[in-house]
């Protein structure tokens, strides 16, 4: 279990040179995020925080989930809400925003996780399509025209606001919180059978893994700490824009980072996100569409170097569609440590169908 | 009517991106997410040819669709076709990340701004009282129509149609007969991508663009597409039209979100009743 939390998936599989050059790259991206730390902190531990969302998902479920954003802005526009219209406390507001993420996964979730590969993916990007158009409308009607802005001064303010330093403070939190909660599942048997799911979705479910209960289960977990990083942003931006909490390149920089430090392992993303604050860094001064590219580059990057690392499969195997599950023996010695039934099913053949 | 006409052009415009999208999905299992970074780099290299370098339209748009072409040619050869046999997750995230990051360029290189073709195609005639309409709205029709019966007699009637054909069927059995898969389906990426940036400055003739458009313009191709089975040209052709044109209605009765809503139910619901996503668990439980 204690070597779990340390793997960092295909980086230990890397030769010499590239652990070199990942080493490097870290290094600088240290020395890049200490130079610009009041700024890049922040970041750095919001990245942390929802790329670990996604890597629930994603890295150990093996759902591409493209519309993590959605739970992100839903959170934000709930704590903004919250605080300027029914002038609840800051951290009421956030709870509420981590309720809201989980109904709405629970809504989004239980049609949705019912496809897979290419179409859970675009179908996400539908839904977080959806959920900022919607957003845009209703900032649109909603009294001046413009969304939400959160009183942060004056008598009417419902609280004191954090400086730089304060919101660092709960980004780093949050980036704790989320990392123990991967750290946590992994070593769970709810991750076991998450992990199952990735390998063979139908081998899970022929092992006695109720494939959708833990499928939607862990999609309202990633949207709980999405719904909160994104509450956290929310209040510090003070003005909400749908623009800025929808935006695409968030998905796929969560996606990136989580690529780049290794998917499905604990403390990857923390690696993975700062290479990419320190990239984001880099160009912050650029527009965001220089800010496109670089998130794309690392993205783009990370897509081959975790493939190449991954040769082809000669034939037919776990996690090739139309493979025959019980064809793996040691898949299945792996996966029946967690799931015993697993390898008497795998004995029974299709027999036990 | 207005709307509905103005939809019917769009609509045109996306089926072209969706028969290039459905076609490499046929041919080579790429589920193309970039297809949308072509269609708006296509409006807007059009604009750039035409209003800042003052080319003619035609030339423009030839120019857009060349370049279109020939980034999705290289992007095929050199990055996609690394990940050969490897789980499609990749293949959805490297083509989102590279269409992100093609529109990003896009926006510094050219402009980030809403932009649009000028053209008297778009000129607007006045047939019965307020009704009007414009020559682009049956233009953009047609050339739909004439580039996806093109790209269909190219795939029935031509050897390299016959060559694609075999590599959609049995990729590693083409090879060994001599194909040069690899190339075919670069070409074909190529193609899909000059369909897709043709597309792009048509839209761009009726409706500004920009790179910011991108998602939006993804998820209309990707759409229509699924919803028209991957792997029917005509069926994606029809479905783009349809749902562009039902956007287009529905947006004068509901905010656009609603209309997203739409498209993402009406996905769900082709998907679930076409391939098999539903649990095997339930399935048992039935038998």
């Amino acid at each position: 279990m204690k070597r779990d939390l340390w793997d960092l998936g295909h980086l230990n599989r890397l030769r010499w040179s590239s652990k070199l050059v990942s080493f490097g790259a870290t290094l600088f991206a240290v020395l890049v995020v200490v130079v610009k730390a009041e700024s890049s902190l922040s970041e750095l531990f919001l990245l942390v925080a929802l790329s670990q969302s996604w890597n629930l998902i994603g890295g150990l479920t093996g759902y591409s989930s493209l519309g993590q954003v959605a739970f992100f802005g839903l959170g934000a526009y709930f704590t903004g809400a919250s605080i300027e219209y029914w002038h609840l406390s800051f951290l009421l507001a956030l709870l509420g925003s981590a309720a809201v993420g989980v109904v709405f996964a629970v809504l989004v979730g239980v049609p949705l996780l019912r496809l897979r590969g290419p179409y859970f993916a675009i179908a996400t990007l539908v839904a977080s399509l959806g959920t900022f158009e919607a957003f845009s409308w209703i900032s649109s009607i909603l009294p001046g025209g413009d969304g939400i802005t959160i009183t942060t001064v004056g008598t009417s303010q419902i609280m004191a606001y954090p400086s730089k330093g304060g919101f660092a403070l709960i980004y780093l939190a949050l980036a704790a919180l989320a990392t123990a909660t991967v750290a946590l599942v992994v070593r769970s048997r709810f991750g076991g059978g998450l992990r199952l799911i990735k390998e063979n979705e139908s081998l899970a479910a022929f092992s006695g893994v109720n494939t959708r209960r833990y499928k939607v289960s862990v999609f309202a977990l990633s949207a709980v700490i999405a719904a909160l990083v994104g509450g956290v942003y929310g209040f510090q931006q003070v003005t909400l824009n749908p623009n800025t909490l929808f935006n695409p390149r968030l998905s796929i920089a969560m996606v990136a980072i989580v690529l780049i430090g290794g998917a499905g392992t604990v403390l990857g993303p923390i690696f993975g996100a700062l290479v990419v604050t320190a990239a984001l860094e880099l160009v912050a001064s650029h527009s965001g569409s220089a800010q496109d590219i670089v998130v794309a580059a690392i993205t783009v990057l990370g897509v081959l170097r975790q493939a190449k690392s991954f040769p082809p499969p000669s034939g037919p195997s776990p996690g090739v569609l139309g493979a025959d599950p019980t064809s793996d023996p040691q898949f299945i010695e792996r996966s029946s440590i967690i799931f015993p039934r697993l390898l008497e099913r795998a004995r029974e053949g299709p027999k036990g169908v | 009517m207005g709307n509905l006409l103005l939809g019917l052009s769009q609509g045109a415009a996306i089926a072209m991106a969706a028969v290039g999208f459905t076609l490499i999905w046929k041919v080579s299992g790429v589920v193309n997410l970039s297809l949308g970074a072509y269609f708006v780099g296509g409006g807007l290299i059009s604009w750039a040819f035409d209003s800042e370098a003052s080319l003619p339209l035609i030339t423009s748009v030839s120019l857009a669709v060349a370049i279109g072409s020939l980034v999705a040619f290289v992007i095929q050869l050199r990055v996609i076709t690394v990940l050969t046999q490897r789980p499609i997750f990749y293949n959805i995230v490297l083509t989102y990340a590279l269409g992100l990051g093609m529109t990003g360029l896009l926006g510094v290189l050219l402009s980030s701004d809403y932009r649009s073709v000028p053209t008297f195609l778009s000129t607007l005639y006045y047939l019965q009282g307020s009704f009007t309409i414009s020559l682009l709205v049956p233009v953009s029709i047609m050339l739909a129509l004439v580039v996806t019966v093109g790209v269909i007699l190219v795939s029935e009637r031509t050897t390299f149609g016959l060559m694609a054909r075999a590599v959609s069927a049995d990729k590693t059995l083409a090879t060994l007969t001599g194909v040069k898969s690899s190339m075919v389906v670069a070409i074909v990426a190529a193609l899909a991508a000059g369909m897709a940036a043709l597309g792009g400055s048509v839209y761009a003739m009726s409706s500004p663009l920009s790179s910011g458009s991108f998602q939006q313009i993804t998820l209309y191709i990707a759409s229509a597409a699924i919803i028209g089975g991957l792997g029917s040209l005509w069926r994606s052709f029809f479905v783009a039209i349809g749902l562009v044109a039902l956007g287009s209605l529905l947006s004068l009765l509901a905010p656009t979100g609603l209309i997203d809503i739409v498209i993402l139910a009406l996905m769900v619901l082709v998907l679930s009743r076409r391939y098999d996503i539903w649990p095997r668990e339930r399935i048992w439980r039935r038998r």
